[in-house]
C-alpha cells in the first residue's frame, strides 16, 4: 500500500478550520491535513510541491479568501504545467451560479456547497475523503 | 437641406446674453415643390429647461440603478456571510451534545437541541432569502417551454417526499402545450407551489395533489390543487408577500418566502399567480403565462 497523501485545506475562518478537522476526526479520516489560511499561503505550497514535497491527494478550497481569492488560487494552480493534475474540490458557502460556472471554467474537479448542518457537513467530509483519497485514482 | 425635404430640425447650445448657455431647437419647414412661394417658416424654441430636466432624469435613473445594484449585492453578501457563524453555532452545539453529553442534565440537553432547531430554521431562512435575491438578479431567458416537461423536471426532486407522504398525485397536461417563459423561474415557482400543497395537505388521508393545465383567453393556465387545510380568501394578497405567514411555526414550518418567490418569478416572466381557497376545503394556486406561438 502506498503512503497516505495529505489533504490541503484552504480556509480562512478559524472556526471552519476547527470544525472541518473535527468532522474529519469524528469520521475517522486518517490522512494528515495541512491548512492554508489565505490565498497567499495556498499559493506558497506550489513552490514547495515543485521542490519535492509530497503532493496532496486533494485540495479543499474555499472561495472567499483574504489577500488572493479562491478563484485566483484555482486559476494559478490549473495553469501550472505540472501541478495542474492535483484534484481541487471547491468547498464553499456560495451557491451562486456565477461562482460555480467560473470554478468549472477554471478547471475545478468538483464543487461542493458547505452545509450549515454539522451532521450533513460530517457526511460531506467523509464522502470527500473516501472518494478523493481512497476511490479516486490519481494521475501522479 | 434641399428642396423637397419638408422639415429640418437642429439643436444648438449657444452662449446667451445672460451668460447662461441656452439650448435652442430650430425647425425650418419647407414648402412642397409644387407650391413653392419662396418662403420657409423658421421656428425657434428655447429647450434649455427641457434639456436640464432630461439630464436630471438621466442622473436619477443612473443613481437608482446604482442603489439597486448595491442593495442586491448587500442582500446577497449579508445572507452569505451569515451562514458561516451559523455553521459554528450548529457545529459546536452538536459537538457539545456528542462529546460532553454526560456532563449535561436533561434540561441542558434540551436547551442544546433548541439551539440547533433555531439554527436550522435560520439556515433555511437564509437559503430562501438567497433564492429570492438570486431570482431578482438573474438574467431572464424567455423561450417556448413544453409545459409537461417543465412540470416533470420540477417534480423530480420532490417525488421522494411526495411518495413518503403517501400523496395521490395526478397530472393532467396536454403534451403539446407550450408557454413562453423562463425555464428556471417557472421550475422554481412550481416547486414552491407543490411544496406548499404537500405541506398543507400532509394530514389528509390520503393527501391529493392535482396539477392541471389548459388554455385561457390570456395564455396558458397551470394550476396546483390540494385537498389540504386551505385558507380564508381575505388573506389572499397577504400570503404572496414576503415573510407573511398564516400559521404558527409549530403547526406548519416555513419562512414565509416561498409564495413571494412564486409571485416574483411570475412577475418577472410577465405572468401572474393567484389562489382560490376556503378554510378546510383545500387550495388551488394558478399560474398564468403567455402561450408560445412558435
Amino acid at each position: 500500500m502506498t503512503t497516505e497523501r495529505p489533504i490541503l485545506l484552504v480556509e480562512d475562518n478559524p472556526l471552519d478550520v476547527d470544525l472541518t478537522l473535527r468532522a474529519f476526526k469524528r469520521r475517522r479520516v486518517t490522512n494528515s491535513i495541512h491548512v492554508a489560511r489565505d490565498g497567499e499561503e495556498a499559493l506558497a505550497w506550489l513552490a514547495r510541491w515543485e521542490n519535492g514535497e509530497t503532493w496532496p491527494a486533494v485540495i479543499l478550497l474555499d472561495l472567499k479568501l483574504p489577500k488572493v481569492d479562491g478563484l485566483e488560487v484555482l486559476r494559478q494552480l490549473k495553469q501550472h504545467p505540472t501541478l495542474r493534475v492535483i484534484p481541487v474540490v471547491v468547498l464553499t458557502t456560495s451557491e451562486e451560479g456565477a461562482d460555480v460556472q467560473a470554478a468549472y471554467h477554471l478547471g475545478v474537479n468538483s464543487y461542493i456547497v458547505k452545509p450549515v448542518d454539522f451532521e450533513k457537513f460530517m457526511d460531506v467530509s467523509e464522502k470527500i475523503d473516501l472518494y478523493w483519497t481512497v476511490v479516486n485514482r490519481l494521475g501522479y | 437641406m434641399w428642396a423637397g425635404e419638408s422639415q429640418f430640425t437642429a439643436k444648438r447650445s449657444l452662449p446667451s446674453v445672460t451668460g447662461r448657455p441656452l439650448s435652442l431647437m430650430m425647425t425650418i419647414s419647407l414648402p412642397g415643390l409644387d407650391d413653392d412661394d419662396g418662403t420657409a417658416p423658421v421656428c425657434l424654441v428655447d429647450i434649455t429647461e427641457i434639456d436640464r430636466l432630461n439630464a436630471e432624469l438621466d442622473r436619477s435613473v443612473a443613481r437608482l440603478k446604482q442603489v439597486n445594484r448595491e442593495l442586491e449585492t448587500f442582500t446577497y453578501s449579508v445572507s452569505h456571510d451569515l451562514k458561516a457563524p451559523l455553521r459554528g453555532i450548529d457545529g459546536y452545539s452538536r459537538l457539545l451534545l456528542a462529546e460532553h453529553r454526560d456532563q449535561l442534565d436533561d434540561e441542558g440537553r434540551q436547551f442544546l437541541s433548541h439551539i440547533r432547531q433555531a439554527t436550522q430554521h435560520m439556515g433555511v431562512l437564509i437559503d430562501d432569502l438567497l433564492a429570492y435575491s438570486r431570482l431578482e438578479r438573474r438574467e431572464l431567458t424567455l423561450t417556448a417551454l413544453p409545459l409537461a416537461g417543465v412540470v416533470d423536471g420540477a417534480l423530480a426532486g420532490l417525488r421522494a417526499d411526495l411518495a413518503a407522504a403517501g400523496v395521490e398525485l395526478e397530472i393532467r397536461i396536454d403534451p403539446a402545450l407550450r408557454v413562453l417563459g423562463d425555464g428556471q423561474g417557472l421550475t422554481m415557482a412550481l416547486r414552491n407551489l407543490v411544496d406548499n400543497a404537500l405541506k398543507f395537505s400532509r394530514e389528509r388521508s390520503p393527501p391529493r395533489i392535482v396539477i392541471a393545465a389548459g388554455s385561457s383567453p390570456d395564455g396558458v393556465q397551470l394550476s396546483v390543487r390540494d385537498n389540504g387545510v386551505g385558507f380564508d380568501m381575505k388573506f389572499h394578497d397577504r400570503i404572496f408577500s414576503i415573510f407573511q405567514r398564516l400559521h404558527r411555526a409549530e403547526d406548519y414550518p416555513g419562512t414565509g418566502i416561498g409564495l413571494a418567490i412564486v409571485r416574483k418569478a411570475m412577475e418577472r416572466m410577465g405572468g401572474r399567480v393567484w389562489a382560490d381557497s376556503q378554510p378546510g376545503a383545500g387550495s388551488t394556486f394558478t399560474l398564468e403565462l403567455p402561450k408560445a406561438t412558435s
